[in-house]
């Protein structure tokens, strides 16, 4: 764990990841995102705990964009290195915990990945920071770092694995069948892919290759053909699916599996390139005491996580308790409708609120089938109604203390519409919090 | 090499067993997208707009006889034809994407409440911009049934008798009207038509996805604008008269009627006996959940549409006889919504949203 190895897989990972960060941010900012997914909503879905984080006023929320845009070129060039990770790290994370409307996995492992790279001294070779602060280069540096870095990637792949294991996937091939029927009209490969057979292919090789890929891609002897096979299965999720620069994210992070001896190659190429001296550098086998909890914290922490459903009563597609920060990735696909209601307590009459008048596309997608989601819109439009006084014409009412009602129903990988909440519960009332949500009808499967 | 093999030849084996095995869920029917597309460009969207053209210029031959003869027959024959385009509007203008939503005519056509001061205001000043987007609720279907039925026909008749610029900015409404939906339809023939059918696909900005969300907003507007507003679905059950359209004329019933009917022809691929591929066919090709999906919703467009045929005065008279039915109606309206917003789509597993944003 801590006897030194070559610092090179760890420079050329700083490089692409710095390089895929900058690239995520620049096509983040050209997509206009910036703008539909934080300036433009007025209401934003914190995650439980981070309640306080709060958007940047109008457009000063591109300023962590740009930010990122600066720490990352940073990153590449090896240029005040610990501080433009963390600076990447915090204005990343800051983005990503603004609203859980835009949560993604590989966002999260994002997140992580940069925790992690705050800590290891990528910086220590082939870098700016070794001119500007003087610092000697280093040639070796304890295990742990590359380590730890293959096992993030490795547990990635794993639970994605093994969260595959579950009725839809295995026996009814879905949602793959139904995504996949989309393709039907393509010439050539169109029926192709939209075959019940293709779909069962895709959900088991998905399934075996997610499992087995990292212990492929340690072996020496596997690793080639492994890699081969991430190129090849990324390659075509990224044809057939929308899901952005994931696939690039994991063909880039996955090259931290190859000897240490191809990394060196590579950079020594690119030293010979960029005309840079290089020395004779340390060996450095020590690892700082709390890092090395940290490492542990982190790991055990990560291993856990994944498991915390079974906390929970009930299906886990239905209830989605336990559900993020799992690596369940591509594993449902969800509709609903939620039809909240704003009664008054002394006449029972109502108003049916049209969620485009609080909520983005995005945010209303995501209220409408996830509880905890729905909770908080609840609490919202209590907010917004409670002790006003409503104007209608001649007519004029007081909410004080308004009951929110919803009336819910979710479609879960393309099965018909279910009950998910039904209008008996005040909203007002219901707590967001970590516990079992009673509220949540039974799913009929 | 050699487990690598072993993992290949096992994930085959694997999805070979497994597809053996008997599933719920699946599209067993093939189904052709690309003839879905073609049939409702070709059979229901070209034809409605075309139709609508020539209502809107049956409409301004109308207005010119009435010009020419300011006589009470002529005007009664103006308003009969408004109220035929106005009807044909309601199924043309469901499609509110490329053309329809390049002029915006949904939103020039259609903006309700009228804002009545606006137009007297615009007439006898004389001066204004009917493309403003601040007149957009002093035009359209909607200031015309101000201006055709205010009061009583003949008080309509002796207003545009009196005043000549009553009378031009009448005529100024349809010459607008008849610009843009020449422009629409004539787009459709040169090229749009092909666009269309050739944007397959799913994504949010694919035909299929601009046909599904258009079709249920255009049920939603339905659903929320033409009727709850008015009977106080969103205000505490206190009714909301002002919002009602086509008020001077009455009329609203008939158009809620219109739009209900237009939403059933268009689920099912279907218009004025053109009988095309439509959802419903893509819906009936998914087995078992498609019959039954099908089945309601068939039946609650019926059930519908029946209610409705049970009122038989105004919307505004019926919120004034606080008659319960309305809400009863409501209730069956919004019955629909979770068929042909939720389960349909996700038979489809189209994006519905806008944003063409990442998943993972």
């Amino acid at each position: 764990m801590y006897r030194g190895v070559s610092i090179a897989p760890l420079v050329v990972f700083r490089i692409i990841f710095g390089a895929l960060m900058l690239f995520g941010a620049v096509r983040f900012l050209s997509k206009g995102w910036v703008f539909d997914n934080y300036i433009l909503p007025d209401f934003h879905f914190t995650y439980l705990g981070f309640d306080w984080v709060e958007k940047l006023p109008g457009n000063w929320m591109y300023l962590p964009f740009i930010l990122m845009i600066i720490a990352s070129i940073g990153m590449i060039l090896g240029a005040f290195y610990r501080i433009n990770a963390t600076l990447l790290f915090l204005s990343f994370s800051y983005i990503e915990l603004i609203d859980k409307t835009y949560y993604l996995n590989h966002y999260y492992f994002v997140s992580l990945m940069l925790l992690l790279l705050i800590f290891i001294p990528a910086h220590r070779r082939f870098s700016l920071d070794l001119k500007i602060f003087k610092l000697q280069q280093w040639d070796e540096v304890p295990a742990i770092y590359r380590n730890i870095i293959c096992f993030l990637l490795g547990l990635v792949y794993f639970f994605a694995g093994i969260a595959k294991i579950e009725y839809d996937w295995l026996v009814l091939a879905q949602p793959l069948k139904l995504w996949l029927d989309k393709f039907h009209h393509l010439p050539l490969i169109g029926g192709i892919l939209a075959n019940d057979y293709v779909a069962y292919f895709f959900a088991y090789f998905g399934l075996i290759y997610d499992t087995t890929i990292p212990f492929l891609l340690l072996g020496k002897k596997t690793r080639p053909y492994a890699y081969f096979f991430v190129i090849s299965f990324h390659i075509i999720t990224w044809l057939l699916f929308p899901i952005g620069v994931f696939p690039w994210v994991m063909i880039c992070s996955t090259l931290i599996f190859f000897p240490a001896s191809f990394h060196l190659k590579l950079l020594q190429k690119l030293e010979a390139w960029l005309k840079v001296k290089t020395q004779k550098g340390m060996v450095v086998t020590k690892v700082n005491q709390l890092y090395k909890y940290f490492i542990l914290v982190f790991v055990v922490v990560q291993l856990l996580l994944p498991f915390r459903y079974l906390l929970y009563p009930g299906n886990l597609f239905w209830n989605e308790e336990g559900f993020r920060f799992s690596w369940r990735v591509m594993l449902m696909h969800k509709e609903g409708l939620a039809t909240f209601y704003i009664e008054d307590r002394n006449t029972g009459k109502q108003i049916e609120i049209d969620n485009s008048d609080y909520l983005t596309e995005s945010q209303e997608k995501q209220m409408a089938t996830q509880a905890d989601f729905l909770i908080q819109y609840g609490h919202h439009l209590y907010d917004q109604f409670k002790d006003t006084l409503l104007v209608y014409g001649q007519h004029q009412v007081h909410l004080v203390d308004p009951i929110v009602r919803a009336d819910v129903k979710v479609s879960l990988n393309g099965r018909l519409n279910q009950q998910f909440v039904s209008k008996k519960y005040n909203f007002a009332d219901l707590k967001y919090d970590l516990k079992h949500r009673t509220f949540i009808e039974e799913f009929k499967p | 090499m050699k487990r690598f093999k072993l993992v290949f030849v096992s994930a085959l084996a694997l999805s070979l067993l497994s597809s053996k095995c008997k599933e719920p869920v699946e599209p067993t029917v093939e189904f052709n997208k690309t003839a879905l597309l073609a049939d409702y460009a070709d059979k229901v969207i070209v034809p409605s707009l075309t139709d609508l053209q020539g209502e809107i210029s049956t409409l301004k031959s109308s207005f010119s006889s009435f010009q020419a003869d300011v006589t009470q027959a002529n005007l009664e024959a103006l308003q009969n034809a408004w109220k035929t385009a106005y009807l044909q509007f309601q199924h043309s203008q469901i499609f509110n994407f490329g053309p329809s939503m390049d002029y915006g005519i949904k939103g020039a056509f259609g903006t309700y409440p009228c804002d009545t001061a606006k137009v007297d205001n615009n007439i006898t000043s004389g001066s204004y911009t009917l493309g403003a987007a601040g007149n957009a609720d002093a035009i359209g279907f909607p200031a015309m049934d101000y201006l055709l039925f205010d009061l009583s026909t003949q008080e309509a008749l002796n207003r545009l008798a009196s005043d000549a610029n009553r009378l031009t900015y009448l005529g100024e409404l349809i010459d607008k009207m008849q610009i843009e939906i020449n422009a629409v339809v004539n787009a459709w023939n040169t090229s749009y038509t092909q666009e269309f059918k050739a944007n397959t696909g799913t994504s949010s900005t694919s035909s299929m996805s601009f046909l599904v969300n258009e079709f249920n907003k255009d049920y939603e507007l339905t659903k929320v604008a033409k009727f709850g507003i008015p009977i106080g679905q969103q205000s505490l059950g206190i009714p909301q008269p002002e919002y009602i359209e086509a008020p001077y004329s009455g009329f609203s019933f008939d158009l809620i009627k219109a739009s209900l009917e237009a939403s059933r022809e268009v689920y099912k691929g279907d218009y004025k006996g053109n009988d095309g591929i439509g959802f419903q066919d893509y819906v009936l090709s998914f087995v078992d959940q498609g019959q039954t999906l099908n089945t309601d919703i068939t039946s609650t467009y019926t059930s519908v549409l029946n209610k409705f045929e049970t009122f038989n005065t105004t919307l505004k008279a019926e919120i004034n006889a606080e008659n319960t039915e309305l809400s009863a109606a409501y209730d069956l309206i919004q019955s629909q919504v979770v068929n042909i917003k939720t389960d349909m789509p996700a038979l489809f597993a189209i994006m519905i949203t806008y944003q063409d944003n990442d998943g993972d």
